[in-house]
């Protein structure tokens, strides 16, 4: 069996392991879950690297947590980037479309593995990323593979399935990650692997990695002709006809058996004296990088809404830390909007500012945050969501519900209602009535039960608005004011921290 | 130009096959109804529920479970808890009495909440799954369990209440209410506050025996729920605006449900004394190791108000029960028997 058959089979397996634990991290099935929901997250090192430069902090859950991104660091050093297409699902998935959508005649295939220059775009859009994650703003999660692949499948391709309990669930905005999605994929139609050469940071910080990488590809000079078969299959666009670009090569073996001559093989500390040594990006490109980086951070700041000008509907999970170091440390995985139970944890669009896009907001009118659950600190691979137990979730406070009584049946219009009253969670409630008579407009008397919040008992759990009868702008909201996260709970975290020991 | 007569007739005749096709299509389109009208709606069937009259048994009786008070009800006591419900019913004439050999039994049991059982919120698992036990027992071919809760999503309430696995192990299914599977059911004469309403139906449909499971809890908004509020979650639609019409909605259901003849329970194994329907704290709920089974829901709910502390003759659907002839308020005049188990 050729090693190639053997990549094959163990990529369709990573795979397959992708999409169960995409499937089984529902609330039902997480329990039974034998290895971390975020299992692939963890393993990644650019969530690792990017969350270490802006939080400088390595999160773990679990035994190792973040920290076994080591083992893939390790591998690539050996190995190269063998990590794109023998483990990385994205990969795998943008190789399936473009092997299905693959050009017939061998000369255009040879033509579409060709080396182009705007690859080197992904170790510009690194450089940004890691530079603005340097100044305190992680924004790996929107190309990460691995984040974007767990969004795009939580709030786009599940629901659209409608598999499991993803069948009644929506995420706004979803149609935007979805339609990036399929852009993404029918991409490869045009140029194979398009994402994974052009775009994905990790590829770049693996592609980087593998200049010192002890297993190479290697041309044997006397046994090549120079027909440029290997190219027919090469995943990389590595040019191993020429002088090979380790840091595109993604170990696919394809060239191997693609080569008629034999002239290409897999050693163990090769000369690289033919090869390409570094990803020619050139000063000019890598400055540019930098500088948006750099800019970035800043600029997202100005506003003030992660701030003083914070809207009231970025109602974070509970367990979240406070808003800087939430826009550290969440890389917009979507794992809490998937494992969430009642559907209420959305994708923000601008409502926590630009570098919120895609960080978690409960929506209440969606759903309400149920008591007695934790799920979504159990699955935040990087601590945006600390793991809190139920007893601590007790006393956290996500927010604040506010009577809208000019929309409230019994204060705007005489009918008794105070469904908001039975469904409030707590004990002692906190929302509580007076009793008022009143005359109604046909001249008959009317006893009402007049709600109101009391703001030192709620949760914000937003019960009371799921529950609310007026079907439009609930006559009772959660905002997020007097939400209890805290300075405290960063330092909790540290304290668990690899970095920082007691 | 000449066209020979074999072209003459393909072509016609592929240009007349398109053009039939499509003014057929067009017209058997035109002719199908429109899909506007909606279905009529289902109505209960009385006949489908021959549950026996018994006029020289109790109404209701009592179980109350002694051996249960070392423990506490808090703790798991399934033995106890099933020679308890063996109890109330047999005063009733056994469980053969309501269900018979083939019946498709459909227990509705409070699960309205994502809340543990011990906040008392639902019906204990312990009891649910004595009937279904029970029912077993009786010969039922089939024990559905079904409930449509006010947290969502549906299954996390039967799965954090302990029903989910209750009804497992005693050998009966739930069937997880679905919004787009509601009908809309029509109500029976005498019934003002509710019109065709759409309904958790379909559990209902297949079978011909209902037990209704309801704890005792105090209710912020008409003063206790038992036996006739539990039947609420078997509404659909947009049920909380009954808010505003509570006690005539309330026994507008239980004289709905009471053409299926249903077996009602009280659980009064523990009991929600405030801050219900949801409670929240262990100091809201009380044990008091009671089981009630019987046919009168209107007696049966004034017995459990009087376990609340509450006077039957303040809580409006009883007073409205009582008038509409559903049942007997004043409960102590049908001497319900009490076994200690």
């Amino acid at each position: 069996m050729s090693i190639r058959k053997v990549r094959i089979i163990w990529q369709v397996a990573c795979f397959a392991l992708f999409a169960w634990l995409a499937i089984a991290t529902a609330a039902a099935t997480i329990g039974t879950l034998p290895v971390s929901a975020s299992l692939f997250l963890e393993f990644d090192p650019l969530v690792a690297l990017g969350t270490s430069l802006s939080a400088r902090h390595l999160y773990h859950i679990g035994l190792f947590g973040l920290l076994c991104s080591l083992l893939v660091f390790i591998v690539t050093i050996i190995f190269g980037r063998a990590f794109c297409n023998w483990v990385c699902p994205y990969g795998a998935a943008h190789q399936f479309i473009g092997w299905l959508t693959r050009r017939r005649r061998p000369r255009e295939r040879m033509e579409a593995n060709r080396y182009r220059s705007w690859f080197a775009t992904k170790y510009v859009v690194l450089a940004a990323f890691l530079v603005a994650a340097l100044l305190g703003s992680l924004q790996i999660g929107l190309l990460d593979p691995l984040c974007l692949f767990h969004r795009s499948v939580t709030a786009a391709f599940l629901p659209a399935a409608g598999l499991r309990d993803a069948a009644t669930r929506f995420y706004l905005g979803g149609w935007v990650i979805g339609g990036l999605l399929v852009a993404f994929l029918v991409a490869n139609a045009f140029v194979p692997r398009f994402f994974c050469r052009t775009l994905c940071p990790l590829g770049a910080l693996l592609g980087l990695l593998s200049r010192v990488s002890l297993f190479r590809i290697h041309r044997d000079p006397e046994r090549c002709t120079d027909c440029g078969l290997c190219a027919r299959r090469c995943e990389g666009a590595c040019d191993p006809h020429g002088a090979l670009r380790k840091s595109e090569c993604l170990v696919c073996f394809n060239c191997i058996d693609d080569c008629p001559h034999g002239a290409l093989s897999y050693r163990f500390l090769p000369p690289r004296a033919g090869e390409v040594a570094w990803p020619e990006v050139g000063p000019r490109r890598t400055f540019l990088g930098i500088a948006a980086g750099l800019a970035f951070a800043p600029l997202a700041r100005i506003s003030g809404r992660s701030t003083k000008a914070f809207r009231p509907e970025v109602i974070r999970p509970p367990g979240s830390v406070e808003e800087l170091e939430f826009l550290e440390r969440c890389v917009k995985c979507g794992q809490c909007m998937r494992v969430c139970p009642t559907n209420t944890l959305q994708p923000a669009g601008l409502e926590a500012g630009i570098e919120g896009i895609w960080t978690p907001i409960h929506v209440m009118r969606v759903g309400a945050c149920q008591v007695h659950c934790v799920l979504c600190g159990q699955v935040c691979p990087t601590g945006a969501i600390q793991r809190i137990t139920i007893a601590e979730k007790a006393k956290v406070k996500i927010g604040t519900a506010f009577f809208d009584r000019g929309r409230c049946l019994p204060w705007a219009m005489d009918t008794p209602c105070t469904v908001c009253w039975e469904a409030c969670p707590v004990s002692p409630k906190a929302i509580f009535t007076t009793e008022v008579q009143v005359t109604g407009r046909d001249g008959e008397p009317v006893t009402l039960a007049r709600p109101q919040v009391d703001p030192s008992l709620c949760i914000g759990c937003g019960s009371c608005e799921q529950a609310c009868v007026v079907p439009d702008r609930k006559a009772i909201r959660v905002s997020a004011a007097g939400e209890t996260r805290s300075r405290a709970q960063v330092e909790a975290s540290r304290n668990r921290s690899l970095l920082l020991r007691r | 130009m000449r066209v020979d007569r074999r072209t003459f007739f393909r072509r016609v005749g592929a240009a007349g096959a398109v053009a039939a096709a499509g003014a057929g299509g067009a017209i058997w389109m035109h002719l199908r109804p429109d899909g506007l009208r909606e279905p009529d709606p289902v109505r209960i069937d009385p006949a489908r529920f021959d549950v026996a009259e018994a006029p020289d048994r109790p109404k209701f009786a009592i179980a109350n479970g002694k051996a249960l008070e070392a423990g506490g009800s808090m703790a798991s006591h399934p033995e106890t808890i099933l020679r308890m419900a063996e109890a109330a019913v047999g005063a009733l004439g056994g469980i053969e009495r309501f269900v018979q050999k083939g019946d498709v039994v459909l227990i509705k049991p409070n699960v309205g909440f994502a809340r543990p059982p011990h906040i008392g919120a639902t019906a204990h698992p312990d009891v649910v799954a004595a009937f279904v036990r029970l029912a077993k027992a009786a010969g039922a071919e089939e024990v559905i369990v079904t409930d449509y809760p006010m947290d969502k999503p549906v299954e996390a309430c039967f799965r954090v209440a302990g029903i989910a696995d209750a009804v497992a192990r005693a050998g009966g299914t739930i069937a997880y209410a679905r919004e787009d599977l509601f009908e809309k059911v029509a109500m029976p004469d005498g019934v003002l506050a509710l019109q065709p309403w759409p309904m958790w139906y379909r559990p209902l449909a297949r079978a011909n025996k209902v037990i209704g499971i309801a704890p005792v809890k105090h209710h912020v908004q008409s003063g206790a729920t038992l036996t006739m509020k539990n039947w609420y979650g078997l509404l659909g639609g947009t049920r909380s605006q009954f808010h505003q019409d509570i006690h005539r909605v309330i026994h507008d259901l239980a004289l709905l449900m009471s053409a299926t003849r249903p077996l009602l329970v009280l659980d009064a194994t523990r009991i929600l004394v405030r801050n219900g329907p949801t409670g929240g704290r262990a100091s809201d709920v009380e044990v008091r190791n009671q089981i009630i089974a019987g046919t009168d829901p209107v007696a049966m709910d004034a017995y459990g108000a009087t376990l609340l502390g509450q006077d039957p003759a303040r809580i409006g659907y009883l007073e409205y029960g009582r008038a509409s002839g559903l049942g007997e308020r004043d409960w102590k005049s049908l001497r319900p028997p009490e076994i200690t188990i």
